[in-house]
């Protein structure tokens, strides 16, 4: 079985919503490893770490919003800061509860964030997001 | 008998020549001091002497008869002589200007005709004057706005009815007082600021919003328009205007208020919405997903962890909602009517509360209420100084002893509540927006839900308040909550 992708990342404090997440990617069979951060500073220190390890790093992101210590905006206000080795490709995916349009177009200024899905996951979402990531290898 | 007639003849008419060229001159001279303004006066007084001096001489003839007075007779006709010649000599040289003064009589008509008319044109500007004057004055007695004439120190000079209306005072008592006596003091700098500029000429009018106290205390904004009159290069006096604002600006302020609690409940509003997005829905998803997976899943290990979150998370959901149902209540202010509360007080009932972790931490507590009470909901005074003690003795620097001041001071009508401690601080660049709202905790290692300092700034806020904070990393952190004047006691 080839892989798709090497890496995925899950920053979220929901215990839940780590494990059924991470098991529906395991499953897709589309993604070798997932990495979990339980909140954005977790996350964000794992990335400054590895910033000049490309291939340590998830290539895909699912971000929560509300976490505590570091939020999901925070967390993107400090990633866009990190001088990535060249060839770090990354497709970052906001999972939020929030469908608040506060957060919707708080979304959008972010040049980096691809797209938003509202929790829960349905299967079609996840069958989405998982295409998606087929045609980006 | 014949000689006797003719020589009585003689002297009799004689005599009577003398009476008329005596009493001729008298009647010139009369005439002439009765006029105001005679041409030619000096010619009538010469006439006047000629005719006299004819008389005496008739006279001197008469007493020829009984007495031989020939030398004085001769004397007298010579001075008559005289005084004829000089009367010829002065209508020779006179002639040219009473000719002149005749001729004019034409003109003299046009020029009287145009004196006349310019009497007519001022007695109308007379008249227009008058007019002006009481129009002026019934403008200033009647005029629903407020005139006064003020010196150029500020007192009042002259002040109308509805000036006085308007102030509360009567004009005597007006008249006694200045300007600045009865201004707002808030309101005093910015006229002032204005009197000076036109003091110096650099204005010629001003306008401004201001507020006058009225004798009764009361308070009342006016539209005030003032302009300066100079006389000979000085200042002489104001004339002000005032036009009473104060039920526009009541409508300004009330719509301004009810503006502001507008805005305040759509900020609530966004809040609350920000709370069910977050912390409802997403625990809620949580189970929904959860259930999907439970389904599918053959995995022992995931059921059991699963099943063991489900207690936490509906839980998490039931608190998120209680917090919901106290943060509405606090809102809402339901049943929490302000008392007059101690500060002393609420301090101790939470030290009580906190009485195990006051134990282990064992802080330094300095107190100073220098307000020592104010008007406020007693429970939620009581859980601000929970709060923000609790936090104080939480987030205390593990090798240093809690140093932390507690206490009240008045600030322009406010009430300033402080809370300052040396404990670990926070970051205020990552957290400072983050600090109020609901469930943002910043510290690892302690235990805390985020909740208690959401639910302060509510009860502060519910209260007219508000909650600042200064904290620096290491070093501590200083809260201060200002309660509104109206909290006052």
């Amino acid at each position: 079985m080839s892989y798709k992708l090497s890496t995925a990342g899950i920053i979220d404090d929901d215990q839940i919503y780590q494990l059924v997440m991470k098991r529906a990617i395991e499953q897709s069979g589309m993604v070798k490893d997932v990495l979990q951060f339980y909140d954005g500073e977790e996350a964000i220190k794992y990335f400054k770490e590895k910033q000049q390890s490309p291939e340590a790093l998830p290539e895909l992101i699912l971000l929560d919003i509300n976490m505590p210590y570091m939020d999901g905006w925070q967390f993107l206000d400090e990633f866009i800061k990190i001088p990535f080795k060249d060839g770090y490709k990354r497709t970052i995916y906001i999972v939020s509860s929030s469908s608040t349009t506060e957060d919707l177009n708080k979304a959008k200024e972010y040049e980096i964030v691809s797209g938003y899905h509202v929790k829960p996951i349905t299967k079609e979402m996840f069958e989405q997001m998982m295409q998606i990531i087929g045609g980006m290898a | 008998m014949k000689d006797v007639l003719n020589s009585s003849v003689f002297i009799l008419s004689d005599l009577l020549i003398w009476l008329a060229y005596t009493a001729i001159p008298l009647i010139i001279i009369r005439f002439i001091t009765r006029q105001q303004e005679v041409r030619f006066a000096r010619l009538y007084y010469f006439f006047a002497a000629f005719i006299l001096a004819c008389g005496v001489a008739h006279l001197l003839d008469a007493l020829t008869y009984w007495f031989p007075l020939f030398h004085l007779s001769a004397f007298v006709r010579a001075i008559t002589a005289v005084i004829s010649w000089i009367v010829v000599f002065y209508l020779i040289r006179q002639l040219p200007y009473a000719t002149r003064a005749l001729k004019a009589r034409e003109s003299l008509e046009v020029e009287i005709a145009a004196y006349k008319e310019a009497a007519a044109s001022q007695q109308i500007k007379n008249i227009l004057a008058q007019e002006s004057r009481q129009l002026f004055k019934n403008v200033f007695d009647h005029s629903p706005v407020g005139i006064a004439l003020l010196n150029p120190e500020g007192r009042w000079l002259n002040v109308n009815t509805s000036t006085c209306e308007m102030l509360g005072y009567s004009k005597e008592e007006l008249l006694k007082t200045t300007f600045q006596n009865i201004t707002h003091p808030d309101d005093l700098a910015a006229d002032m600021a204005y009197v000076g500029q036109m003091l110096k000429g650099e204005r010629e009018t001003y306008q401004m919003e201001k507020r006058y106290i009225r004798k009764d205390g009361s308070i009342v904004w006016a539209l005030l328009s003032v302009s300066l009159t100079w006389q000979e290069g000085k200042p002489a006096f104001f004339i002000s205007q005032l036009t009473d604002i104060t039920t526009k600006k009541r409508l300004l302020m009330e719509v301004e208020t009810k503006n502001g609690e507008l805005e305040s409940h759509i900020t609530r509003i966004n809040e609350f919405n920000r709370i069910v997005a977050h912390n409802l829905r997403g625990p809620a998803s949580s189970l929904i997903n959860m259930s999907d997976y439970l389904e599918k899943t053959r995995s022992e290990a995931d059921k059991d962890f699963l099943l063991s979150k489900v207690k936490d998370t509906s839980m998490l959901i039931i608190n998120t909602l209680n917090d919901l149902t106290q943060l509405l209540e606090i809102q809402l202010r339901q049943e929490k009517q302000s008392a007059v509360c101690l500060f002393r007080d609420a301090y101790e009932n939470s030290l009580h509360m906190l009485h195990e972790e006051y134990k282990a931490a064992a802080p330094v507590i300095d107190v100073q209420f220098d307000v020592e009470e104010v008007l406020f909901p007693k429970a939620y005074l009581d859980s601000i100084f929970y709060n923000l003690l609790s936090n104080a003795i939480k987030y205390r620097q593990k090798d240093k002893t809690p140093v932390i001041s507690v206490g009240t001071t008045a600030q322009n009508g406010h009430v300033i509540l402080t809370v300052k401690d040396n404990g670990i601080g926070i970051d205020m660049q990552k957290h400072g927006q983050d600090l109020f709202k609901y469930k943002k905790v910043f510290h690892k290692g302690y235990e805390s839900n985020g909740v208690g300092l959401f639910l302060t700034r509510s009860q502060v806020e519910a209260g007219n308040g508000k909650i600042e904070v200064e904290s620096t990393v290491n070093e501590g952190s200083v809260f201060r909550v200002y309660l509104s004047k109206n909290n006052l006691v």
